[in-house]
């Protein structure tokens, strides 16, 4: 299945967004998707097809999210975790993101039109050669598309993110770049994988669960949370909508929560910019690495 | 067009926020009635709760409260704490978003030894970042560890230890390499208190509100309703919800 879809919706659907859209949207939504081996086993097919269904509804979200005008999503598609299930099962998962990065590469005119730039966030370093090759193609490909973001949490954990950011910090004072005193909450922040996209808005967990399993749990401090019991192959329009009708709700609150938390776009030294802009170059040298090794 | 649309979302929303108004105010009556029918008293509420624990197979170690909105909080805590330390679970902390807690400790411990003066010998005050040490003395029975907690102990807390970390580095103390998520964690828990196993979160809408981001990756979060009065039923149908669920740590 491709990942950019054709509008499928019909005239009542289409309305209910057309409403829904006067009120506040959120900027950026972000979805655990769970629930795809319980569908498969409930439906009696095999767990890697559940995976897939996963992947068809995570490409149904998409257009529906760019239909209710969301300008970011983020899904969480593999977390590092997942690497302790059975061989057969992760060999599965690998196999589907493999042939999935291929597609996007191959409708790349498609993701043009869309204007669609696509991140992959989490820990490159534990995928296979090739996997590792299609993401770096993807991401540099889509680098300057700014109509829509989408960013795919892939061999990810917050853990494991906030861990790389604090090394990285620690580098930055080891050379001389920024000091001691300069370590704060921001350059943390500016230091993670999500360092280019605002914080979630909105988190959708699916099939019941109540835990975020690692997930963005730094960037979630003042996100709307909105837990459904529905599993993922099975969720839909309606449940996203009441989703953001909860978030509109809760809205005037959340703007309370944050002005008490004192959020706001706190000033940057010179040094910690210089940094940050040092540390993004770098990864991008890595990315264009990977990429590079391939050709 | 757009004017219609609009005023048929605030329609849709103002009924909406009708229909919670009216649902909740008849379960608070709904709540009445039944505090009058049963002559709720702390009697009764400790052997539900003595019950309730010795029917469930899996109650939490640690339990987190999030107190996202409201201001006067004390009265909640000192009754919470009764019920856990009842139910036997060794940890809890408060969590609350203007840092009311943390400021009035002294407050809560006034209240607590004149509402409870039973439970204050069941109770173990834990300073932040303070080792946990054992003394010699024996004690017959476990004592409850409370901890109080503001946003200041989340990110702020990863802040500073990232500063330490970078001092040691540059002295040489430690590696770069050697710094790893088994390191962190170990620094992140200098109080020796287990990552909390179920969130309570008290507030107008669901979320963490900043509550621990290390510390909470695989804590179950229950949301409470704002509008009524804490009581201990509500807390044990969290637990039971709670022991009901499954962990798979990512299998």
């Amino acid at each position: 299945m491709s990942w950019i879809r054709d509008n499928a919706l019909n005239w009542f659907q289409r309305l209910a967004i057309r409403i829904l859209r006067t009120g506040h949207i959120p900027k950026h939504v972000a979805f655990i998707m769970d629930g795809n081996r319980r569908y498969a086993s409930k439906t009696g097919i095999e767990k890697i097809e559940g995976h897939t269904k996963g992947f068809d509804k995570f490409a149904e979200t998409l257009q529906w999210c760019t239909d209710l005008g969301i300008q970011e999503v983020t899904f969480y598609a593999f977390s590092i975790e997942n690497f302790k299930r059975k061989q057969e099962e992760v060999n599965g998962l690998l196999n589907l993101a493999e042939q999935k990065f291929q597609r996007l590469l191959d409708e790349k005119d498609k993701i043009r039109k869309h204007g669609l730039c696509v991140r992959i966030i989490g820990n490159l370093s534990l995928l296979p050669q090739n996997i590792q090759e299609l993401i770096a193609e993807t991401m540099i490909l889509t680098k300057e598309h700014n109509k829509g973001f989408l960013n795919i949490a892939f061999a990810y954990t917050s853990r494991d993110e906030i861990t790389r950011a604090i090394k990285d910090v620690i580098e930055g004072v080891q050379n001389g770049d920024i000091l001691s005193e300069d370590i704060d909450e921001n350059l943390i922040f500016n230091c993670l994988y999500t360092n280019y996209s605002p914080n979630p808005d909105l988190l959708i967990r699916t099939s019941g669960e109540v835990r975020f399993s690692d997930f963005l749990m730094w960037q979630i401090s003042n996100t709307c949370i909105y837990f459904t019991n529905v599993l993922w192959p099975e969720f839909n329009l309606w449940e996203l909508l009441n989703a953001i009708f909860y978030y509109q709700r809760c809205y005037s609150d959340i703007q309370k929560v944050m002005k008490l938390q004192n959020v706001k776009q706190i000033m940057q030294n010179s040094r910690q910019s210089t940094y940050i802009d040092k540390l993004l170059h770098k990864r991008q040298i890595t990315l264009e690495r990977i990429y590079l090794s391939n050709i | 067009m757009f004017t219609v649309f609009r005023m048929l979302l605030m329609l849709i929303h103002l009924s909406c926020d009708l229909f919670a108004a009216f649902y909740n105010y008849c379960m608070i009556l709904h709540r009445k009635c039944i505090d009058i029918w049963y002559n709720d008293n702390l009697r009764t509420e400790t052997d539900m709760l003595t019950r309730v624990a010795k029917k469930m197979k899996n109650l939490p170690r640690h339990v987190v409260i999030i107190f996202g909105a409201k201001e006067d909080t004390i009265c909640d805590c000192v009754r919470i704490i009764g019920w856990c330390i009842t139910l036997g679970i060794p940890y809890i902390s408060f969590f609350d978003i203007s840092g009311f807690l943390v400021q009035n400790e002294n407050l809560l411990k006034y209240e607590l030894a004149k509402r409870r003066p039973d439970l204050v010998e069941h109770i173990n005050w834990s300073k932040p970042n303070a080792g946990f040490t054992q003394n010699g003395i024996t004690v017959s029975k476990l004592k409850t560890r409370i901890s109080l907690l503001c946003p200041l102990d989340g990110k702020q807390e990863i802040v500073s230890l990232t500063k330490t970390l970078a001092e040691a580095v540059v002295t040489g103390t430690i590696k770069p390499e050697e710094i790893n998520i088994d390191l962190l964690n170990e620094k992140l828990n200098s109080r020796r208190i287990p990552d909390p196993d179920m969130g309570v979160i008290y507030g107008r809408f669901c979320s963490t509100y900043g509550v621990l981001p290390w510390q909470t990756r695989i804590t179950e979060f229950y949301t409470l309703p704002l509008h009524n009065t804490l009581s201990a039923k509500d807390f044990t149908y969290l637990l039971e919800k709670y022991s009901k669920c499954e962990q798979r740590y990512g299998k």
